[in-house]
Protein backbone atom coordinates (compact mmCIF):
# COMPACT_ATOMS: atom_id res chain seq x y z
CA UNK A 1 0.00 0.00 0.00
CA UNK A 2 1.62 3.31 -1.06
CA UNK A 3 2.36 5.76 1.74
CA UNK A 4 1.18 8.66 -0.38
CA UNK A 5 -1.99 9.17 -2.38
CA UNK A 6 -2.34 8.63 -6.11
CA UNK A 7 -5.06 10.45 -8.01
CA UNK A 8 -7.63 8.89 -10.26
CA UNK A 9 -8.44 10.45 -13.61
CA UNK A 10 -11.30 12.53 -12.13
CA UNK A 11 -9.06 14.13 -9.50
CA UNK A 12 -6.34 14.73 -12.09
CA UNK A 13 -8.91 16.32 -14.40
CA UNK A 14 -10.05 18.79 -11.69
CA UNK A 15 -6.50 19.99 -11.08
CA UNK A 16 -5.57 20.06 -14.75
CA UNK A 17 -8.75 22.03 -15.51
CA UNK A 18 -7.73 24.60 -12.91
CA UNK A 19 -4.25 24.81 -14.46
CA UNK A 20 -5.12 24.84 -18.15
CA UNK A 21 -8.85 25.49 -18.45
CA UNK A 22 -12.06 23.47 -18.38
CA UNK A 23 -11.40 21.98 -21.84
CA UNK A 24 -8.29 20.13 -20.63
CA UNK A 25 -8.71 16.37 -20.98
CA UNK A 26 -7.25 13.48 -19.02
CA UNK A 27 -7.10 9.86 -20.16
CA UNK A 28 -5.24 6.83 -18.79
CA UNK A 29 -1.68 6.53 -20.09
CA UNK A 30 1.26 4.17 -19.93
CA UNK A 31 4.13 4.40 -17.42
CA UNK A 32 6.82 6.78 -18.64
CA UNK A 33 10.37 5.51 -19.00
CA UNK A 34 12.70 6.44 -16.12
CA UNK A 35 15.90 5.83 -18.12
CA UNK A 36 18.21 8.81 -18.70
CA UNK A 37 18.06 8.20 -22.46
CA UNK A 38 14.26 8.64 -22.49
CA UNK A 39 14.49 12.45 -22.55
CA UNK A 40 11.75 12.61 -19.92
CA UNK A 41 11.83 15.19 -17.13
CA UNK A 42 11.35 14.43 -13.46
CA UNK A 43 10.22 16.35 -10.40
CA UNK A 44 11.33 14.92 -7.06
CA UNK A 45 9.25 15.48 -3.94
CA UNK A 46 10.63 15.20 -0.41
CA UNK A 47 9.10 14.68 3.01
CA UNK A 48 9.70 16.86 6.07
CA UNK A 49 12.97 14.96 6.68
CA UNK A 50 14.17 15.88 3.17
CA UNK A 51 13.86 12.27 2.03
CA UNK A 52 12.74 11.71 -1.60
CA UNK A 53 9.32 10.05 -1.39
CA UNK A 54 7.57 10.75 -4.69
CA UNK A 55 8.26 11.71 -8.26
CA UNK A 56 6.41 13.13 -11.20
CA UNK A 57 7.70 12.24 -14.65
CA UNK A 58 6.61 14.01 -17.77
CA UNK A 59 7.59 13.72 -21.40
CA UNK A 60 8.85 16.65 -23.46
CA UNK A 61 5.44 17.27 -25.10
CA UNK A 62 3.80 17.72 -21.70
CA UNK A 63 6.66 19.90 -20.50
CA UNK A 64 6.43 22.09 -23.62
CA UNK A 65 2.63 22.22 -23.88
CA UNK A 66 2.01 22.63 -20.15
CA UNK A 67 4.95 24.99 -19.69
CA UNK A 68 3.75 27.23 -22.52
CA UNK A 69 0.06 27.10 -21.61
CA UNK A 70 0.61 28.37 -18.10
CA UNK A 71 1.74 31.81 -19.27
CA UNK A 72 0.06 31.67 -22.69
CA UNK A 73 3.27 31.49 -24.70
CA UNK A 74 2.76 31.02 -28.44
CA UNK A 75 1.67 27.57 -29.57
CA UNK A 76 4.55 27.67 -32.07
CA UNK A 77 7.04 27.88 -29.20
CA UNK A 78 5.70 24.63 -27.77
CA UNK A 79 5.85 22.92 -31.18
CA UNK A 80 9.45 24.08 -31.67
CA UNK A 81 10.47 22.80 -28.25
CA UNK A 82 8.93 19.40 -28.95
CA UNK A 83 10.65 19.23 -32.36
CA UNK A 84 14.10 20.29 -31.09
CA UNK A 85 13.71 18.63 -27.66
CA UNK A 86 14.99 21.91 -26.17
CA UNK A 87 12.83 23.69 -23.59
CA UNK A 88 13.22 27.43 -22.98
CA UNK A 89 13.88 28.53 -19.41
CA UNK A 90 10.42 30.14 -19.12
CA UNK A 91 8.82 26.80 -20.05
CA UNK A 92 10.90 25.05 -17.37
CA UNK A 93 10.03 27.74 -14.78
CA UNK A 94 6.34 27.34 -15.61
CA UNK A 95 6.65 23.54 -15.54
CA UNK A 96 8.14 23.83 -12.05
CA UNK A 97 5.03 25.71 -10.96
CA UNK A 98 2.80 23.05 -12.58
CA UNK A 99 4.67 20.29 -10.75
CA UNK A 100 4.35 22.27 -7.52
CA UNK A 101 0.59 22.50 -7.89
CA UNK A 102 0.31 18.81 -8.87
CA UNK A 103 1.97 17.86 -5.55
CA UNK A 104 -1.43 18.33 -3.86
CA UNK A 105 -2.62 15.21 -5.71
CA UNK A 106 -0.10 13.09 -3.78
CA UNK A 107 -1.43 14.05 -0.35
CA UNK A 108 -4.66 13.67 1.56
CA UNK A 109 -5.67 13.97 5.23
CA UNK A 110 -3.98 10.61 6.02
CA UNK A 111 -0.62 11.03 4.29
CA UNK A 112 2.57 12.67 5.55
CA UNK A 113 3.42 16.08 4.12
CA UNK A 114 5.61 16.36 1.06
CA UNK A 115 6.82 19.20 -1.12
CA UNK A 116 8.51 19.71 -4.46
CA UNK A 117 12.28 19.74 -4.08
CA UNK A 118 13.75 19.93 -7.59
CA UNK A 119 12.73 19.62 -11.21
CA UNK A 120 15.39 17.81 -13.26
CA UNK A 121 15.16 18.46 -17.01
CA UNK A 122 17.66 15.62 -17.43
CA UNK A 123 17.00 12.24 -15.79
CA UNK A 124 20.71 11.56 -16.16
CA UNK A 125 21.49 14.29 -13.61
CA UNK A 126 19.39 12.78 -10.81
CA UNK A 127 21.37 12.62 -7.53
CA UNK A 128 22.16 9.20 -6.04
CA UNK A 129 19.60 9.32 -3.23
CA UNK A 130 16.81 10.26 -5.64
CA UNK A 131 17.86 7.43 -8.01
CA UNK A 132 17.68 4.93 -5.15
CA UNK A 133 14.32 6.30 -4.01
CA UNK A 134 12.98 6.17 -7.58
CA UNK A 135 13.81 2.47 -7.77
CA UNK A 136 11.63 1.86 -4.67
CA UNK A 137 8.59 3.79 -5.91
CA UNK A 138 6.16 1.02 -6.72
CA UNK A 139 2.90 2.99 -6.61
CA UNK A 140 2.13 4.75 -9.87
CA UNK A 141 -0.61 6.48 -11.82
CA UNK A 142 -0.17 7.34 -15.49
CA UNK A 143 -2.05 9.80 -17.64
CA UNK A 144 -2.21 11.50 -21.00
CA UNK A 145 -3.05 15.17 -20.63
CA UNK A 146 -4.55 17.16 -23.50
CA UNK A 147 -3.69 20.82 -22.92
CA UNK A 148 -6.23 22.95 -24.82
CA UNK A 149 -4.74 24.80 -27.83
CA UNK A 150 -1.35 23.16 -27.35
CA UNK A 151 -1.53 19.38 -27.49
CA UNK A 152 -1.04 16.15 -25.59
CA UNK A 153 1.67 14.91 -23.28
CA UNK A 154 2.33 12.14 -20.80
CA UNK A 155 2.51 12.31 -17.01
CA UNK A 156 3.45 9.54 -14.54
CA UNK A 157 3.12 9.95 -10.78
CA UNK A 158 5.27 7.66 -8.64
CA UNK A 159 5.15 7.20 -4.88
CA UNK A 160 6.84 4.97 -2.31
CA UNK B 1 -12.86 47.91 -7.73
CA UNK B 2 -9.48 46.52 -6.68
CA UNK B 3 -8.63 42.93 -5.83
CA UNK B 4 -5.44 41.75 -4.14
CA UNK B 5 -4.19 38.23 -4.93
CA UNK B 6 -1.61 36.86 -2.49
CA UNK B 7 0.23 33.60 -3.24
CA UNK B 8 3.90 32.62 -3.24
CA UNK B 9 3.31 30.78 -6.53
CA UNK B 10 3.31 33.14 -9.51
CA UNK B 11 1.50 30.39 -11.45
CA UNK B 12 -1.33 30.34 -8.92
CA UNK B 13 -1.62 34.12 -9.08
CA UNK B 14 -1.90 33.79 -12.89
CA UNK B 15 -4.50 31.06 -12.53
CA UNK B 16 -6.60 33.13 -10.10
CA UNK B 17 -6.40 36.11 -12.47
CA UNK B 18 -7.46 33.91 -15.40
CA UNK B 19 -10.32 32.46 -13.39
CA UNK B 20 -11.52 35.96 -12.44
CA UNK B 21 -11.49 36.83 -16.17
CA UNK B 22 -13.39 33.68 -17.09
CA UNK B 23 -15.92 34.44 -14.35
CA UNK B 24 -16.59 37.79 -16.06
CA UNK B 25 -14.51 39.99 -13.76
CA UNK B 26 -11.61 40.74 -16.08
CA UNK B 27 -12.34 44.46 -15.89
CA UNK B 28 -11.34 44.69 -12.23
CA UNK B 29 -7.98 46.09 -11.18
CA UNK B 30 -5.75 43.32 -9.80
CA UNK B 31 -2.89 43.80 -7.36
CA UNK B 32 -0.51 40.97 -6.48
CA UNK B 33 1.86 39.94 -3.70
CA UNK B 34 4.09 36.91 -3.12
CA UNK B 35 3.76 36.62 0.64
CA UNK B 36 2.06 38.13 3.67
CA UNK B 37 4.69 40.81 4.22
CA UNK B 38 4.56 42.03 0.62
CA UNK B 39 0.77 41.93 0.80
CA UNK B 40 0.73 44.12 3.91
CA UNK B 41 2.93 46.67 2.10
CA UNK B 42 0.53 46.65 -0.86
CA UNK B 43 -2.48 47.19 1.41
CA UNK B 44 -0.82 50.08 3.22
CA UNK B 45 0.03 51.82 -0.08
CA UNK B 46 -3.13 51.05 -2.06
CA UNK B 47 -5.90 49.34 -0.06
CA UNK B 48 -7.88 46.86 -2.17
CA UNK B 49 -11.61 46.15 -1.87
CA UNK B 50 -11.24 42.37 -1.64
CA UNK B 51 -8.37 39.99 -0.84
CA UNK B 52 -7.72 36.41 -1.98
CA UNK B 53 -4.88 34.82 -0.08
CA UNK B 54 -3.10 31.50 0.01
CA UNK B 55 -2.71 29.92 3.47
CA UNK B 56 0.87 28.60 3.49
CA UNK B 57 3.42 31.18 2.44
CA UNK B 58 6.94 32.10 3.55
CA UNK B 59 7.61 35.41 5.37
CA UNK B 60 4.13 35.64 6.88
CA UNK B 61 1.39 33.12 6.21
CA UNK B 62 -2.10 33.98 5.02
CA UNK B 63 -3.44 33.65 8.56
CA UNK B 64 -0.70 35.89 9.96
CA UNK B 65 -1.43 38.41 7.19
CA UNK B 66 -5.14 38.43 8.15
CA UNK B 67 -4.27 38.91 11.83
CA UNK B 68 -1.93 41.78 10.90
CA UNK B 69 -4.68 43.45 8.85
CA UNK B 70 -7.04 43.29 11.83
CA UNK B 71 -4.37 44.72 14.16
CA UNK B 72 -3.87 47.66 11.80
CA UNK B 73 -7.60 48.33 11.65
CA UNK B 74 -8.29 47.24 8.08
CA UNK B 75 -11.77 45.83 7.44
CA UNK B 76 -11.25 44.54 3.89
CA UNK B 77 -13.26 41.40 2.99
CA UNK B 78 -10.73 38.55 3.04
CA UNK B 79 -10.87 34.97 1.80
CA UNK B 80 -8.48 32.05 1.45
CA UNK B 81 -7.73 30.19 -1.79
CA UNK B 82 -5.92 27.12 -0.54
CA UNK B 83 -5.41 23.38 -0.55
CA UNK B 84 -5.86 23.50 3.26
CA UNK B 85 -9.60 22.86 3.20
CA UNK B 86 -10.22 20.53 6.15
CA UNK B 87 -13.08 21.31 8.53
CA UNK B 88 -10.51 22.33 11.14
CA UNK B 89 -8.87 24.80 8.77
CA UNK B 90 -12.20 26.24 7.69
CA UNK B 91 -13.08 26.79 11.35
CA UNK B 92 -9.70 28.51 11.93
CA UNK B 93 -10.27 30.70 8.89
CA UNK B 94 -13.76 31.71 10.02
CA UNK B 95 -12.59 32.40 13.58
CA UNK B 96 -9.82 34.61 12.22
CA UNK B 97 -12.37 36.63 10.25
CA UNK B 98 -12.09 35.20 6.75
CA UNK B 99 -15.36 35.57 4.82
CA UNK B 100 -14.82 32.54 2.56
CA UNK B 101 -12.42 29.72 1.78
CA UNK B 102 -12.05 28.46 -1.79
CA UNK B 103 -10.32 25.10 -1.93
CA UNK B 104 -7.90 24.14 -4.72
CA UNK B 105 -8.51 22.83 -7.30
CA UNK B 106 -11.31 25.28 -7.98
CA UNK B 107 -13.61 25.97 -10.90
CA UNK B 108 -14.86 29.19 -12.45
CA UNK B 109 -18.28 28.44 -10.93
CA UNK B 110 -16.78 28.24 -7.41
CA UNK B 111 -15.28 31.70 -7.87
CA UNK B 112 -18.48 33.14 -9.35
CA UNK B 113 -20.58 31.95 -6.40
CA UNK B 114 -18.22 33.54 -3.90
CA UNK B 115 -17.59 36.74 -5.81
CA UNK B 116 -21.23 37.60 -6.46
CA UNK B 117 -21.53 38.55 -2.80
CA UNK B 118 -18.58 40.94 -2.88
CA UNK B 119 -18.08 42.35 -6.35
CA UNK B 120 -20.40 44.93 -7.85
Amino acid sequence: MPVYALPNAAAMKETVAMLFGEDAKVTPGKPLDTKASSGNLIAIYIDDDDKPVAALLCDIPFAANGGCALSMMPVGAAKDAIKTKKLEQTMLDNLYEVMNILSTLLMDERTPHLKLATLYPDLGKLPADAKVALSTMKGHADFIINVPRYGVGGLSLLVI
Amino acid sequence: MKILIVDDSSAMRMIVRRTLREAGYGHLEVLQAGDGNQALDVVRKDPPDLIFSDWNMPNKSGLEFLEALKEEGYKIPFGFVTTEATAEMRAKATQAGAKFLISKPFTVETFTKVLEAYIK
